[in-house]
């Protein structure tokens, strides 16, 4: 069917504006352009057939806002419309093609709004099932701005129905989406989904489009649509305006039929006349063979990683094996702790970020989704999932926003037929490792043979080979040392025989051993050396990052030395982000509590692990940093100090309680435990500072927080508030529409009887409206909130 | 046009509650940073329309559209005008990233690049509102301020309205949630009459205020003049 549609010998034309035309032909819009499907279907009917007669192969229906969420105070429900608008194009044709044109939701995905993945996916889910049952040749999936609902509505097409489909993004004149992703991500992402046809629409003339569409022609195998504007919108008089004419227009079409593009249509402002002139533009060109780079890369949602001409570094950090913190906060569903190792770990210089939760004790299909879904709001990196559990790599790719690196799949039957089946599906990369049911063969040569067992499989999935990257595992030396260079020249056998991308994981070499660093720099040296692209390793060690500066330096890959003598100056990669507080101040002869009242978060860590070698760690907490504390927060209370500088004194408190915690005895830590205390951002609110304050504060105070994050359900804090046995609930909400959920909360937690103190508190609130809503206590600051805990758990 | 943005440092002061206390060299840097940071990330799109009145019930519809603005407020904010412009502006999606980084690992940044981030959300709708009342003086028209859902009895539900008859989503990226927030969160959309007489500032009252919500010398009984 698609080679019908699309063909390598020719190129296809779409149609041009419909709501311009309507307009034009002085009918009213009303809630959305579908009422005239209904009111005027003869003129629908005639404009889409001054395109047919312009040249139009494939017409789109006049669809766009079809869907529950913008529909559903219209006339019609999204299905009606849906069937209607599909009616009114076939009715049009002569055997020209009818694509169903779905555009995007009208509301944010998580994380920068409040839709869910899943509920994206369902709204398109039901959108397309009609489609498909209306009779449509194909689905058109037209103007997103954020990969992550173009995904949904990918995935949703392709789960519900059997149809081509292709989509079209709209670009910023910057060459990014509105939700930052470049044309390189765009592509990698959904051609990688299996769509048929990709490309850019709207929001741009034709001239601004070019250099858009000449990146995704370079990246892209499947065909490349271009749908232009009549030109750059111009805001004149509050009315937009396009003022680009047909021949200006179908010249640049023809300019970009010259660079690749091979499916051609207008967007706002265009007539049938664009459509008309553009075909008769590229006349007596042919679509170009295709000739796209064949790279591998891997993608977050914004932006994506080339492997294979720089060292690529996988941070290995978030992972529980052998770190209690990182369990403790996977068991607690706490998962600030993850998002901390990401960012420092971005900070020195990762620039993919593993991620693992294979504890036996937490759900790993569950944990390892959510914990992707945190750490991809706040980290742009693309994500190597880290899993033997096929069901939890699944969930995880679903969810998952980009183009991942799947962590692993090895030379065994049962991996290839659980692990590539995925890696299609979900347009990843894998990793695939050179073992099998016989184990880890000894020689270099038994592992070269297995890269290209999984290669063939995954040849045989549909899998592109510059797709799967090869690990040749390596063994420590301490055990098995005389395996060591067999690793070694392995690496440089499959990137010489096989041409493929090699990854290690170089801190496995010196377990069992001393001096872990010596070992790991100078292994991971030799594996550059031999051909080693994307190492995984700890970046916050000095000591393997040198390596990597320096190599590069060495390999020509930092040109002019830049990086490396950035990094020098820098000195040491900094192990705790943050900003330089106070530089210029004199620091050296003072005391911890001093630091803390000035906010000198990386030195009040440094002064901690100095004044452990000498004293007991409650000892410090009882004699400096809980008076520090107390001494900071009266200062703000009579006016001395200001919001910023109380906060900026409670995270060095934070940071000197990290450094502290370690060395802390159970007993000791419980003592300092004074009580529970779940912080939630009420249903349909999305502002987090100002709760995420009180946290800080709380905490430094010794309350352990179940931080619900933002737009929590009454449900969600009730079911926490009963499981977790919590004493005081302290709820934010910072919009007057808001305050009802707030009040709904309330009331919920009442109903169900839950023994439990409730806090409110944020920009809106005042004394009258917490009594009105019958919360226990008004916290109009962070200050008054730890007042209102020390009266609770007293 | 190109819209220059300014982050006036004494009005982030403001907005984070400061009275004249004395700033040490540590969060002085980190404001500064805060601020060039917020600079660095901001776009500045914006888009608005301009509709004919009908007063209708007590309400005011704006033709061509489903906007029917409610409340007294706004009601003799548009006394006297025959038509109006309605404005959506945004900062975009890159400054909420960086919020929700900051928020989960260095909690006073983010709370200081808040008020940078809303003091540049002002300052651009002050500049839409002044390329719109260009446009009504071209016509030999005055423009009132603006005045935005929210303000004073004006409900922040006619957002969604908003961003439909504006097609908002899709030229400036802009939604409303089900609550009706504006997402990305450092967004505006308002109101601006046009007038025949050219008429003082309106905006006394405190609950006429844009800041009213939010604003910290209320909360504690004060006002600012």
């Amino acid at each position: 069917m698609i080679d019908i549609i699309f063909r390598k010998d020719k190129f296809v034309f779409l149609d041009g504006a419909m709501g311009t035309q309507l307009l034009k032909a002085g009918l009213g819009m009303g809630d959305f352009p579908e009422i005239n499907n209904f009111n005027n279907s003869d003129i629908v009917r005639g404009i889409y057939r001054k395109y047919i007669e312009a040249g139009a192969e494939i017409i789109t229906t006049n669809t766009f806002s079809s869907n529950a969420f913008k529909m559903k105070d219209f006339e019609y429900n999204f299905e009606e419309s849906i069937k209607k608008g599909i009616e009114v194009a076939k009715s049009a044709v002569s055997g020209q093609k009818v694509a169903f044109d779905i555009g995007p939701i009208g509301q944010l995905m998580e994380p920068m709004g409040t839709l869910s993945f899943e509920a994206a996916y369902n709204l398109f889910a039901a959108q397309v099932k009609v489609g498909a049952a209306s009779g449509a040749d194909l689905v058109l999936i037209e103007t997103m701005t954020d990969l992550y609902e173009a995904k949904a509505a990918v995935l949703a097409v392709k789960e519900n129905c059997d149809l081509p489909v292709v989509c079209t993004l709209s670009f910023q004149k910057d060459g990014r989406t509105l939700s930052g992703a470049d044309p390189l991500t765009a592509v990698m992402v959904l051609e990688g989904l299996g769509i048929d046809a990709i490309g850019v629409n709207c929001s741009l003339g034709p001239a601004e489009m070019i250099p858009i569409v000449e990146q995704f022609v370079k990246y892209a195998t499947i065909p490349v649509i271009a749908q232009p504007n009549a030109g750059m919108p111009e805001l004149v008089k509050g009315e937009t305006v396009y003022s680009m004419d047909p021949e200006s227009f179908a010249e640049n079409m023809r300019k970009m039929a010259e660079i690749g593009v091979s499916v051609f249509g207008g967007c706002c402002g265009t007539s049938p006349e664009f459509i008309k002139q553009s075909k008769e533009a590229v006349n007596g060109l042919r679509p170009l063979e295709t000739t796209a780079d064949r790279i591998t890369a891997v993608s977050s949602g914004s932006r994506s990683v080339v492997i294979g001409n720089d060292v690529t570094v996988i941070g290995e950090r978030i992972n529980p094996t052998g770190k209690k913190k990182l369990k403790e906060a996977l068991r607690n569903r706490d998962f600030d702790p993850v998002l901390i190792e990401a960012v420092q770990q971005k900070n020195a210089g990762a620039m993919i970020l593993g991620v693992n939760a294979g504890l036996p004790e937490v759900d790993e299909k569950e944990t390892l989704a959510a914990m992707i879904r945190e750490i991809q709001a706040v980290v742009d990196l693309p994500l190597d999932i880290d899993s033997t559990n096929p069901e939890a790599v699944e969930n995880a790719l679903r969810v998952y926003n980009g183009k991942a690196l799947v962590n692993s799949v090895n030379g065994e039957e049962r991996s290839i037929k659980a692990v590539l089946p995925l890696v299609k599906k979900y347009g990843a990369c894998v990793l695939g490792l050179t073992l099998d049911e016989g184990g880890i063969p000894e020689t270099a040569e038994g592992r070269l043979a297995i890269a290209e067992k999984i290669l063939k499989a995954a040849d045989f999935y549909g899998i592109k080979r510059e797709n799967v990257l090869i690990d040749c595992l390596v063994l420590t030396a301490s055990t098995q040392q005389q395996t060591v260079m067999e690793t070694v020249r392995a690496v440089r056998m499959v990137k010489e025989k096989l041409g493929v991308k090699t990854v290690l994981g170089i801190s496995n070499i010196s377990f069992g051993l001393p001096g872990r660093d010596f070992l790991n720099s100078t292994f991971l040296a030799m594996a550059l050396t031999c051909g080693l692209d994307a190492p995984i390793l700890n970046p916050l060690s000095a000591a393997v990052m040198n390596v990597v500066n320096s190599f590069r330096v060495l390999a020509n890959m930092d040109k002019g030395s830049e990086d490396f003598v950035a990094a020098c100056a820098g000195t040491i990669p900094a192990e705790v982000t943050g900003p330089s507080s106070g530089a210029g101040t004199r620091i050296r002869e003072r005391t911890l509590k001093d630091l803390v009242i000035d906010g000198l978060k990386n030195e009040a860590a440094a002064k901690t692990v100095e004044m452990l070698k000498t004293q007991e760690p409650m000892k410090i907490v009882e004699k400096y940093l809980l008076p520090a504390m107390d001494a900071v927060g009266e200062r703000y209370e009579k006016g001395q100090i200001f919001l910023p500088q109380l906060m900026q004194a409670a995270e060095t408190v934070k940071n000197a309680f990290a450094v502290i915690n370690n060395r802390l005895s159970l007993k000791d830590k419980k003592n300092l435990i004074k009580g529970k205390i779940i912080l939630a951002t009420v249903k349909g609110d999305i502002h987090d500072i100002g709760k995420n304050i009180v946290k800080v504060l709380l905490e430094n105070y010794g309350y352990q927080i179940i931080d619900l994050g933002k737009d929590v359900s009454p449900e969600k804090i009730v079911e926490t508030a009963k499981n977790e046995d919590v004493k005081l609930v302290g709820l934010s909400a910072l919009m007057t529409t808001t305050v009802k959920n707030m009040e709904d909360t309330i009331t919920s937690l009442r109903e169900q009887k839950v023994p439990c103190i409730v806090m409110v508190g944020g920009a809106v609130l005042t004394r009258e409206y917490a009594d009105m809503i019958k919360a226990d206590y008004y916290a109009h600051d962070a200050r008054e909130a730890v007042k209102i805990a020390g009266m609770v758990f007293k | 046009m190109i819209m220059n943005i300014n982050i006036d440092r004494d009005e982030v002061l403001r907005y984070l509650g400061y009275r004249n206390q004395e700033i040490d060299p540590g969060t002085n840097s980190l404001i500064d940073e805060a601020v060039s940071e917020t600079l660095l990330n901001l776009s500045k799109h914006y888009t608005y329309r301009i509709f004919d009145l009908e007063r209708k019930e007590g309400r005011i519809n704006l033709l061509q559209s489903r906007i029917s603005l409610t409340g007294k407020g706004i009601s003799s904010h548009l006394e006297g005008a025959e038509k109006c412009a309605v404005m959506a502006l945004t900062l975009g999606v890159k400054i909420d990233e960086k919020l929700r980084l900051y928020t989960k690992t260095e909690v006073t940044k983010a709370l200081i690049m808040d008020a940078c981030a809303t003091v540049a959300v002002e300052s651009l709708a002050e500049k839409v509102e002044e390329k719109i009342r260009h446009a009504a003086n071209d016509e030999g028209l005055f423009l009132t301020e603006r005045f935005s859902p929210g303000y004073s009895d004006l409900p922040i539900t006619v957002q969604p309205e908003i961003i439909k008859a504006l097609d908002a989503h899709r030229k400036i990226g802009l939604s409303a949630t089900e609550s009706c927030l504006l997402i990305p969160q450092k967004s505006v959309t308002a109101v601006a009459g046009f007038i025949q007489k050219e008429r003082g500032k309106r905006i006394k009252d405190c609950e006429d205020c844009s800041k009213y919500k939010d604003c910290l010398f209320r909360k504690e009984g004060k006002k600012c003049d």
